[in-house]
């Protein structure tokens, strides 16, 4: 099904809810974010044993590129590393991805290398990924389009507070929806999302907590 | 509630009411499309007929014709809200006839005559006129539950109605039991192989497009069911082109009523097929929460391990 904003829908057609159904035992919950897994989570859904919902996020479907060879099917229990780097770990999902990655190119042309992991599966969320990047960069950003109380980036937040604390060198940072109903005006719908700007603040203040 | 036992085709109960009527439209329908000469009976009180679940699955059920036998035990109260107090038309036979189906009201205080309508209905719907609808006319004698103080009706009432008492009244009775007969169960066919190679420009929709397309191809038992998934070719343009491709049994277009058609994916996949059910956005989805939550997410556990089933909602 479709999720998220960004096309001046306005306040009932621009949720991202995916992190209440990644709240329950029994499904699987996928969030593709590539061409690569449009064309290749479906089947291995339909192989699952338990029921899978997989949310597209709506500014993604024109999204270009090219399909690699044997794409037809792709795993569906794990996350990516869709850049690595070794300063700060971004961690995001579906129509987040994107604004992730010119986030973390600007922060390469500063001189910080930034980790971007692309959740994939938001239940079973993959703790190993999650965890072996912060304990090689020792700071986290969470970008999640859902609105930042009870939400999945306080659960990946949470989950990284439990088991990987002393790894930290700096506060969690997260970038999320603002927690208004999602505006119609173009400004402001830009406004309440995350934005590619934000995302860069965020890692400049991981990366260097006292400045 | 929770008595379970898939192997006999008995898909227990729901604790929440009408929430299994979706998921008996979804059995059916998946006998429907494998031309299976079941038929699906699912029992439920007045009380579920105030639900919207009830009214999606009455009008799917209705409208692709399906097996399903609608047997309403109106016993005149959904728990302590008497009939009168919780619908505005108490004939509830004419109420699900509004549906376009036949719906007979029975006397539910007499067991030949309810196993006779019940023989009656079946053979309709093996005739292939779609569903039927029993309002059996009956009452409970004791409270609700155990929690239950019975202070919202008058005891004179229970006494009254005890004077037709179901089970004396068979006592002195001949009972036949000549009325269900097995039925072989068709085996859906096994999954072909096929690999696609691709080394192509595309784009996210037309991926997941292709994704539908090779999942419809490799697997006889994959249908796509949602709103405007055919004709319109997919609010998004995802699915545009399949309805030609594959045909309005597998790429179908159903009813505004995500509840209904959500219940009846998890149903057909039950059944042995291996529905896509196409929510149009996230917001909708909330209409179908009772569905995902209730029944896909738990029937493994609910089912003591007998529902294991294959179910995708995108």
């Amino acid at each position: 099904m479709t999720t998220g904003a960004g096309r001046q829908l306005a306040a009932q057609h621009s949720h991202s809810l995916e992190g209440w159904y990644a709240h329950i035992p029994g499904l699987r919950v996928l969030a593709p974010a590539t061409i690569e897994d449009a064309r290749g989570m479906l089947w291995p859904a339909l192989q699952d044993p338990d029921p899978v919902l997989i949310f597209e996020h709506s500014s993604l479907y024109n999204l270009t590129g090219t399909l690699p060879a044997g794409a037809a099917q792709v795993d569906i229990a794990r996350a990516a590393v869709r850049r690595p780097g070794t300063d700060v770990t971004m961690i995001t999902y579906g129509g987040s991805l994107g604004k992730v990655l010119t986030a973390a190119q600007t922060l390469a042309e500063e001189g910080i290398q930034a980790e971007v992991i692309d959740l994939r599966v938001l239940r079973p969320l993959d703790d190993e990924i999650i965890l072996a990047s912060v304990r090689s960069t020792h700071r986290v950003v969470i970008i999640d389009e859902a609105w930042r109380t009870g939400s999945l980036s306080a659960e990946i937040a949470a989950r990284i507070a439990e088991q990987a604390f002393y790894d930290l060198d700096a506060p969690i940072e997260r970038v999320c929806g603002a927690e208004v109903p999602t505006p119609y005006a173009k400004h402001l719908e830009d406004a309440a999302l995350p934005q590619p700007a934000d995302i860069v603040a965020a890692a400049r203040r991981a990366v260097a907590p006292n400045e | 509630m929770h008595l379970f036992d898939a192997t006999r085709r008995f898909y227990g109960g729901n604790a929440i009411v009408a929430g299994g009527l979706p998921v008996a439209v979804g059995l059916a329908l998946a006998d429907h499309m494998n031309a299976r000469p079941n038929v699906t009976a699912c029992i439920f009180g007045d009380g579920a007929m105030a639900e919207g679940e009830f009214h999606e699955s009455a009008n799917l059920a209705a409208l692709w014709k399906l097996p399903v036998l609608f047997c309403c035990e109106n016993n005149r109260y959904a728990m302590g809200t008497a009939l009168a107090r919780e619908h505005a038309q108490t004939d509830l036979a004419t109420r699900a006839a509004s549906y376009g189906m036949i719906a007979w009201a029975v006397d539910g205080m007499d067991v030949e005559a309810v196993a006779e309508a019940t023989r009656r209905a079946v053979d309709e719907i093996r005739g292939g006129g779609g569903p039927c609808f029993l309002e059996l006319r009956t009452y409970r004698f004791r409270a609700h539950s155990m929690y239950d103080p019975d202070r919202y009706r008058e005891k004179s009432e229970i006494e009254q109605w005890k004077q037709s008492d179901p089970i004396p009244a068979l006592a002195g009775q001949r009972w036949r039991p000549d009325m269900t007969k097995p039925t072989a169960a068709a085996t859906a066919a096994a999954p072909a192989t096929g690999a696609a190679t691709e080394g192509l420009q595309t784009t996210y929709r037309e991926a997941l497009r292709e994704a539908h397309r090779d999942a419809l191809t490799r697997d006889p038992r994959v249908f796509l069911m949602g709103e405007d998934v055919g004709r319109y070719g997919g609010c998004f343009a995802v699915s545009l082109g399949l309805l030609e491709e594959f045909g309005p049994e597998r790429i179908r277009d159903a009813p505004l009523s995500e509840s209904g058609f959500t219940g009846a994916g998890i149903g057909a996949a039950l059944g042995g097929m291996r529905p896509i059910v196409e929510i149009m956005t996230v917001n909708f989805s909330l209409l179908a929460m009772d569905q995902i939550l209730n029944n896909a997410a738990t029937l493994l556990h609910m089912s003591g391990g007998s529902c294991r089933f294959r179910w995708w909602c995108g």
